[in-house]
């Protein structure tokens, strides 16, 4: 054989595409994936959401408690001391509820793990 | 549509430089999942500076090799010449497919550097200045590895060539 002739099998052989293939649902797949991650991005959004809610809140029941405090003859000290146990119970239930739905649901949804 | 339309037009290119460097099948196609997912991520960045199919086929190059370190399996960037090659074996009544399946076991022998080269030159048809692009390697050892690769496969795919004409004459 001749070396242009080895040449041309060369070329052709190396411009043949290889054995492996993609399975014909791979685009689907992919459309899935982007598709939760987009989904996962309005998520991130609607957590900052939350926290400038918690905080405005927070806000707010600072200030409500220093205006009553000042301009009201009404103990609120008094009131926080007898039902602060009843508020921190229900905060830290939420609190715990929040969890374990984000370690519980979220996780086996593969939710964190794209994250 | 429009996603599905790239997904499909540059999943070729994708599949050609994820395959040869990595090995496993399983491995292969969670990549090339997870490159689409980041050519979306960013297509916002995408400048069109070049074209497209080289700025994905660049975040595919990028991938694989951080996939590699990943894998603790470093970018593998021996020289050709230290490299023995099992040649394997090859029926005298061999069709151009088998042929181009003996190159293409040669060439997985070969440094990772060679085989990318190789695939984004002939396979995919990149020119020099868009491989540069790709791989970020100077054009100058981008010809040379070409060069190299190609002398070397032909030494080895030669007495193979020969082989197969002498059985036709006979």
């Amino acid at each position: 054989m001749e070396k242009r002739d080895i040449d041309k099998k060369l070329e052709e052989a190396l411009k043949t595409d290889f054995e492996f293939n993609l399975p014909d649902n791979f685009t689907d797949k992919v459309l899935v994936k982007v598709e939760t991650q987009n989904n996962l991005a309005v998520t991130g959004t609607d957590r900052n959401l939350y926290w400038l809610l918690f905080a405005a809140g927070f806000f707010m029941f600072i200030t409500c408690l220093v205006t009553m405090l000042i301009y009201t003859d009404i103990d609120v000290l008094q009131y926080i001391s007898q039902y602060g146990g009843y508020v921190l119970f229900t905060i830290g239930l939420i609190a715990i509820i929040q969890f374990l739905d984000n370690k519980l649901v979220k996780e086996k949804l593969g939710v964190s793990k794209l994250n | 549509m429009a996603s599905r339309i790239l997904i499909d037009q540059h999943k070729r290119l994708v599949i050609h430089t994820v395959a040869r460097l990595i090995d496993n099948d399983q491995d292969r196609e969670e990549l090339c999942q997870d490159i689409f997912v980041k050519v979306f991520e960013k297509l916002n960045s995408f400048n069109f500076n070049s074209k497209l199919s080289t700025w994905i086929v660049t975040i595919a190059y990028r991938m694989s090799i951080n996939f590699l370190k990943k894998k603790k399996r470093n970018f593998y960037e021996e020289d050709l010449e230290a490299v023995s090659f099992e040649a394997g074996q090859i029926d005298s009544k061999y069709e151009d497919t088998d042929f181009a399946r003996f190159i293409h076991q040669l060439i997985l022998q070969m440094p990772d550097t060679y085989r990318s080269v190789l695939t984004l030159f002939y396979l995919d048809g990149f020119s020099y200045p868009e491989i540069v692009e790709i791989t970020g390697m100077p054009e100058g050892t981008i010809k040379n590895y070409l060069f190299r690769a190609r002398k070397k496969l032909k030494e080895l795919s030669e007495p193979y060539l020969g082989k197969e004409i002498h059985g036709f004459k006979n």
